[in-house]
Order: structure tokens, then C-alpha cells, then sequence
């Protein structure tokens, strides 16, 4: 399967870096470059990775994930998710999906379902398709990059400028890994 | 004998009303109970609960469905018995925005249900620990207090029924505790007959995103049509479209799952109104439940609904 650069950006640390530079199919721990990660917060957990019902991978598929709600996301290409957790000493927990879908159109027709991304979402001012809200306590943003929809969760909308921040961290890390 | 002609018209008239008033009897005496119970108080706009006010809630509610005075009156109506073990389903899935049941809500149920039954005879459960961990429901399988575990704790699932032990073995009595949210798509809803999906084998539960036979057929296993007591919809905080949340403060009470879901989805669809989103249409497992499985009903005219504003 064919991935831009952006996906390495992202998941640098998750994906290779740990395991020596090699894809394992079942890597037991993954970490993500710290000064990506907001101050104060590390990962919580190990990455998940789930697949389609067809393809599943090393945590299931979507339905694993998700429950139901996965259909939606498969009736616009969905490949695979990555999951990844990040909690601070507060108890706040910052989540981090990477949806892959099989192309660049089918991520943007994703974010603009509503069935994934509310309406009334406020669109960021980075430099990527976005929609963030505010459904307190609860902060989320979805952005969209290549065939990758992204979704970044807060679980305390007091926190939304470190989501946002974060994004943004993700999105420079894309910029730097092309450069 | 010479035949009178009033005669016949008066017994026809007699014979008639006696074959009506039997036909309508049944139908009266078998209406069941819903009840909408909401309690402003119970929820903040920060989706926490309040202990004192939800249990109040949920008396209230428990003590309007039953007609009863009292917690112990009521669940010995709903066929609780001292020595009977009672299984509550939760459902903890909490992908992006918390819907999995408030611990104030379950508290509350489980300090009801203690008025009949010790604390030890009552297990929450759904199907994954850890979800049920992040829930704020730490899993106890110990001998005291109120058990809490996931069925990937290594209780098994029957072969027959495919469903958990604890449904099909452990538990003599099952509590169907869903939350209020709305799934759209083909499902529509995921309420208290999607709820159940967390009591299957695991390799079946992606079978009912494919069915909505299957999922419908899942509540018509015996250990869960027979075995189940109450039906709970927890709605201090729902969705009325998928993902986004409202605090709608109060919870559906029922005997009758079909009439109870049926309530949940009127709930979400009067806030879709208001808000001027499509209504929800009834999901197919729905009116399979009522038509195929005999799971009750979700003709209005059929069950009574009793609104309960604290």
C-alpha cells in the first residue's frame, strides 16, 4: 500500500524508529519522538493497530476498535487505524487516530460526512482541511492530510490550545521530515 | 323450540360485547410500563454526575415503573429474589466522546438492588476490561462488594448460546444497562438490543454490523429473553447525532425492551427536531425484534409511557 511522507512524519517514532528501522508486524512498543508529545504528558499504553474485517491487524479491525460506528468509516475506503494514547499526572488523556483510507478524495469525503465530523465543526487556522470542536468537556479535532484522516481527542476542552499546539507540532514534523 | 328474533339480536349483542372485551382484555393487562425520568440536577455541563441527586433519579424512576413504595417492593415485582444472582450489562465504549454509563448511575442501581439481593450477587459486566477500567468501573472479582469484570476475564462463553457464562451460568437475573447514543448509519442507534453485542463470543460480534437479524436474534437467546428483569437507557449524557453530545439529564426505564428503545429514539429524535436534523427512521433490528422475536413492542398505543420531570 502506497503512503505519503506525511504518514512517516506522524508515526516516525511509532512506527520504526524502535524497531530498528525494520516494520514488524507486531512491534510490542512503540515511541513517539518526545518533543512531539505536549509538555507535560507521555504515552499511556501501547499503539494500537486495527485493519478492515477482511484485513485484520495485530488488535482486530475497526469493529475492535470502535464497535458499529466502523461501517461509516468503511463505506469511504478505510484500510487501517493507528491508535495511540498520551495522559499528563491530571488524568488527561489525549488520544491520537490516524485513519488510513485508500485515497486522498475518499479522506476528504470521510471528513466531510457527518456521520464522522458533526456539522458545526470550527475549521483551525493551519494550513490543512480541518474541524475542530468544543463539546465541553470534550475537545476534538479532525485533519486531513494525503489518503490520512486524523483525529486528535482531549478529554478537557481546557486543554484545547495544547491539542491545538499539538496538530501543529504534527504538521511541522511533516514539513521537516520532507525538507 | 320456536326461536325469538330478539332473542338471537340480544345474545349476538352479548356474545359480541363478551368476544370484544376478551380480545381487549389481554392487550389491556399485558400494556406495559415505560418510564422518561429526567433530573436536571443530577448532571453538569461538565458531564459530571451528582451521587445524591442521580440516586434520586433513579428511585424515582425505579418506584414510577413498578407502582411500588419502595426499592425492595419494586424489584420483588420486577421478580427479584433474595437468593438470585443479578448480571448488569454496561456498555463502556468510549471512542472519542464518553458515553459509558455514569459510576453515579450504577451506584445507584446497585445500592437499589441490595435492598433484595447482598452486593456480592451482583456483577457488572461488559465484554472488555480495560474500557470498563477507563469507565471508572475498576474490575472486582473478589468475594466482597459488588463484582465488576469484562468477559475477557476467562469466565468462558457457552457453547449452545454462544454468550458469556455469566449470562448463561453465573447470573440468575440480567439487568440490560445501554446508553443513549446515536450511531446513524444502517444501525441507526446503539441502544439497548446493540448493548448485548458485548455479551456474545467475540468472534460473533462483528456479525451483527452485518444482520440486523442477528443482532435482533442476540436478546432472543433464552438466557437473556428469560433472564432479564429490568431495561435501562442512561441518558444524563447522549448523542442525538453520532458524536455529538447533549445532557439530556435523565434516563428510560422498561420491562419492555422494544418499547423502551423505541422511547430512547423519540428522545433523540425530538432533540434532532429541535435542533431541525432529519428524524432517525426505526432501525430494521428494531421492528424485527417485535415482529420476529417477540420482544415486545414498539406500538405507542401498546405500552404506557409516564414522564417523570424531578
Amino acid at each position: 500500500m502506497k503512503r505519503d511522507p506525511f504518514i512517516y512524519g506522524i508515526i516516525i517514532g511509532l512506527l520504526l524508529l524502535v524497531s530498528g528501522g525494520v516494520i514488524r508486524a507486531s512491534a510490542p512498543d512503540r515511541t513517539m519522538p518526545a518533543d512531539l508529545v505536549p509538555q507535560g504528558f507521555a504515552a499511556s499504553g501501547l499503539e494500537e493497530r486495527y485493519g478492515t474485517p477482511e484485513l485484520k491487524l495485530e488488535n482486530g479491525s475497526i469493529f475492535d476498535y470502535m464497535d458499529g460506528g466502523g461501517i461509516v468509516y468503511l463505506e469511504h475506503g478505510f484500510s487501517e487505524i493507528i491508535h495511540r494514547e498520551f495522559t499528563d499526572a491530571a488524568g488527561h488523556r489525549i488520544s491520537l487516530d490516524i485513519f488510513t483510507m485508500d485515497t486522498a478524495t475518499n479522506a476528504l469525503t470521510a471528513l466531510s460526512d457527518e456521520r464522522i465530523s458533526p456539522a458545526g465543526g470550527i475549521p483551525l487556522a493551519i494550513e490543512v482541511t480541518n474541524k475542530s470542536y468544543r463539546f465541553p468537556p470534550d475537545y476534538f479535532i479532525y485533519l486531513v492530510h494525503g489518503q490520512h484522516l486524523i483525529y486528535l481527542h482531549v478529554n478537557d476542552d481546557g486543554l484545547a490550545d495544547t491539542l491545538n499546539q499539538f496538530a501543529g507540532a504534527l504538521l511541522n514534523a511533516e514539513t521537516e521530515e520532507k525538507q | 323450540m320456536k326461536k325469538n328474533g330478539h332473542f338471537f339480536c340480544l345474545l349476538t349483542i352479548l356474545l359480541s360485547g363478551v368476544l370484544c372485551a376478551a380480545d381487549e382484555f389481554p392487550i389491556a393487562a399485558a400494556k406495559s410500563r415505560v418510564v422518561m425520568a429526567r433530573n436536571p440536577k443530577a448532571i453538569n455541563e461538565r458531564n459530571q454526575a451528582n451521587q445524591q441527586e442521580t440516586t434520586r433519579l433513579f428511585d424515582s424512576a425505579l418506584t414510577a415503573l413498578t407502582g411500588e413504595k419502595s426499592a425492595a417492593d419494586s424489584w420483588r415485582a420486577l421478580g427479584l429474589r433474595p437468593e438470585d444472582t443479578v448480571a448488569v450489562k454496561i456498555n463502556c465504549n468510549t471512542w472519542t466522546i464518553d458515553l459509558s454509563p455514569h459510576p453515579e448511575l450504577v451506584n445507584a442501581l446497585c445500592r437499589s438492588l441490595q435492598a433484595v439481593v447482598p452486593a456480592n450477587r451482583i456483577i457488572i459486566y461488559d465484554n472488555e476490561s480495560a474500557a470498563m477500567e477507563k469507565s471508572g468501573f475498576a474490575i472486582n472479582r473478589s468475594e466482597n462488594g459488588v463484582r465488576r469484570t469484562g468477559t475477557d476475564q476467562g469466565d468462558g462463553f457457552d457453547p449452545q448460546e454462544r454468550l458469556t457464562t455469566i449470562v448463561t451460568r453465573h447470573a440468575s437475573k440480567i439487568i440490560n444497562l445501554a446508553s443513549l447514543k446515536c450511531a446513524e448509519g444502517d444501525l441507526v442507534a446503539s441502544l439497548l438490543f446493540k448493548n448485548h453485542i458485548g455479551s456474545l463470543i467475540p468472534e460473533d460480534m462483528p456479525k451483527c454490523h452485518n444482520s440486523h437479524e442477528f443482532l435482533a436474534g442476540v436478546s432472543a437467546r433464552p438466557s437473556i429473553k428469560n433472564k432479564t428483569i429490568l431495561n435501562i437507557i442512561a441518558g444524563l449524557r447522549g448523542t442525538y447525532r453520532r458524536g455529538v453530545p447533549w445532557y439530556w439529564a435523565g434516563i428510560i426505564l422498561g420491562t419492555d425492551p422494544a418499547a423502551a428503545e423505541i422511547t430512547a429514539i423519540d428522545v433523540m429524535n425530538a432533540k434532532r427536531a429541535a435542533e431541525k436534523v432529519p428524524a432517525l427512521p426505526i432501525p430494521e433490528y428494531l421492528k424485527l425484534a417485535e415482529a420476529q422475536f417477540d420482544l415486545g413492542t414498539m406500538d405507542h398505543d401498546y405500552f404506557e409511557l409516564v414522564r417523570l420531570d424531578l
